[in-house]
């Protein structure tokens, strides 16, 4: 915490241009990305999780919601931000592959 | 600004967070109190006493006559038998809310005449609708899911020094510094209990925002016709035959579930459902057994017992603590309400950090009335709530949704007031009136609760009431020092 307050006085001085508009893009990327891959988690869900429809569905939500801020901070926290959102798409493929299992 | 990991996460904290934050402390506030909703239905009952004489399950029957009006107006009626929670029996029924409740007495079967009251499950409802039904939901599941990438983006930010701010908590230093350690204390210690709150929370709702079905078949399914729509609302009330003897079945019940494990008894128009108690443990399983309503046959026995029912059932389990003792209720209320502390000094933070340099502009007057309404007028509305449930009069038609219209307009009002003061340049001020005026509302809780319950003394065993009247006691005294200090 003691640097928060230090950081603050140094973006302060430094006078470089918000990069605010930029990271406003990067962090609706992310979210699309992210909820992309959790959309599809659950929508294949039923075709390659355990037991009935009903225990598929909830083992699919119960992984899209873990899963969702972690790819959401991947995505955005990554320095080349091209590099976050093509691992994250690479999780999005994977999850939508998922709907060509039949069980 | 300098773009690495750390301002890059440091930014999506604070604009995700105070974006999320003003919803989420009203739900850590609720779910707060939700975690006592019987304990808060009592208090909003005074006429039922603290104490009561052991259960007869031969009293049951004597429920019947108020459970087949309930049944014949169309409701799905459920009584709740004596817990330690609760030693009263009650008949309950949803009204699309809350759970609006009649007492019985548990040995004699006797109707207490109570006051009808939105009860404390109205904080339940506020907590994961914000009484706006599915739409609500929707809206706290995404906020959930903002939740969880806050909390990460947090750990990413303050991973160095977790450790060493634990233990830091200047409250007399300059005030940013003060509000951040706060932050901190607030929400480091009981950070497990956030992430699986929040965890645990999204995924009892997921169904709103992961339906398992893609979402332009969802989309497709609002525009489709109900073919129920064409029915009147007289053609669907059931007719409702004499109900069976309940006390057999009661133990025939519990020759399933076990000695006491029944909590409620669900009627439904073509079965009756004894269901096991949520106390029961960890997993809260609804396991029920049911019997016919016109003749008591056993009908069959509903337990799903796969490893991914158990552990939705665990989630749901640990989220909802119906299962714990007292302590274990207490310490999930202190984490709630540390939760929301976390939340309202976090958009404190958020707006000294901005003033300097967006103080005069529109959206950060905005930014900060929402705040005053969002913080110290959710808390005003909830005091109000209290105070209409002990000054509206008994024998008022519609009491309980009169309770209800005291907590919006005044929920309404005070963040009409935040907002005007902020955007003539007073936010100092709107602050300052509204802490004050929530510090007076919950310091004279007490004398309310005493003024207005029959039967008081001042040495008796603790109660619900007392509980409630100490809590309030010490949020007034916060509220009070936090204003005097601004």
């Amino acid at each position: 915490m003691s640097s928060y307050g230090a950081s603050t006085r140094k973006a302060v001085r430094q006078r470089t241009p918000s990069p605010t508009p930029k990271w406003i893009g990067r962090g609706v990327l992310s979210l699309v990305l992210a909820w992309i891959f959790a959309h599809f988690v659950t929508l294949g869900s039923p075709h390659w999780g355990p037991g009935t429809r009903h225990d598929a569905v909830i083992f699919g939500q119960m992984i899209a919601i873990g899963l969702f801020p972690i790819l959401f901070l991947i995505a955005f926290g990554t320095k080349n931000p091209v590099r976050g959102a093509v691992f994250v798409g690479i999780a999005c493929i994977a999850a939508a592959s998922g709907l060509l299992f039949e069980r | 600004m300098q773009d690495n990991l750390r301002t890059r996460m440091g930014w999506l904290h604070a604009w995700i967070g105070f974006a999320a934050g003003l919803l989420l402390f009203c739900v850590f506030a609720t779910g707060s109190l939700a975690v006592f909703d019987t304990e808060l239905t009592r208090w909003l009952q005074p006429e039922v006493p603290p104490q009561a004489a052991p259960f007869s399950a031969q009293v049951l029957d004597r429920t019947l006559p108020t459970v087949r009006d309930l049944l014949q107006q169309g409701e799905k009626p459920f009584i709740t038998l004596p817990s330690m929670r609760d030693p009263f029996m009650r008949v309950q029924h949803h009204d699309g809310y809350e759970f609006l409740n009649v007492p019985f007495n548990p040995q004699t079967g006797e109707q207490i005449a109570a006051r009808k009251t939105a009860g404390g499950t109205f904080f339940y409802d506020l907590h994961y609708t914000m009484r706006t039904g599915l739409y609500g939901e929707t809206i706290i599941a995404v906020a959930g899911l903002a939740l969880l990438v806050t909390l990460g983006s947090g750990i990413i930010i303050h991973l160095k020094g977790l450790i060493p701010d634990l233990l830091l908590l200047r409250p007399f230093a300059a005030r940013l510094r003060a509000w951040l350690d706060v932050h901190v204390v607030a929400g480091v210690p009981f950070l497990p209990f956030a992430i699986m709150m929040a965890y645990t929370g999204t995924f009892i709702r997921a169904r709103t925002i992961f339906p398992p079905v893609s979402y332009i078949a969802s989309f497709e399914t609002l525009f489709t016709p109900s073919s129920h729509s064409d029915v009147s609302a007289e053609e669907e009330k059931p007719s409702v035959s004499p109900l069976p003897s309940l006390p057999p079945l009661l133990s025939q019940a519990e020759q399933t579930l076990g000695d006491k494990q029944v909590g409620q008894i669900l009627f439904l128009t073509d079965s009756m459902l004894f269901t096991r108690t949520d106390m029961s443990g960890p997993l809260l399983t609804r396991e029920h057994v049911d019997f016919s309503p016109v003749d008591g046959h056993f009908l069959r026995h509903v337990l799903l017992p796969t490893p991914v029912t158990h552990t939705q059932q665990l989630m749901e389990g640990i989220h909802y603590a119906r299962w714990t003792g007292s302590g274990l209720r207490w310490m999930y209320f202190l984490s709630g309400v540390m939760g929301a502390v976390m939340f309202a000094s976090g958009s404190v933070i958020f707006l000294m950090k901005r003033r300097k340099q967006s103080g005069g502009r529109i959206m950060f007057r905005l930014a900060e009335g929402l705040a005053i309404g969002s913080i110290p007028g959710f808390l005003l509305a909830t005091l109000a709530f209290l105070w209409a449930n002990r000054l509206l009069p008994v024998s008022l038609a519609s009491r309980p949704l009169a309770e209800v219209h005291s907590f919006f307009v005044v929920w309404g009002v005070s963040a009409i007031a935040g907002l005007l003061l902020c955007f003539y340049g007073r936010s100092r001020q709107g602050w300052k009136i509204e802490l004050s005026v929530l510090g007076a509302l919950s310091v004279f809780l007490t004398p309310l609760d005493l003024l207005t319950r029959s039967g008081v003394s001042i040495l008796h065993a603790p109660t619900v009431f007392a509980a409630t009247d100490l809590c309030a006691l010490v949020l007034g005294l916060v509220s009070l020092q936090v204003a005097r200090r601004l």
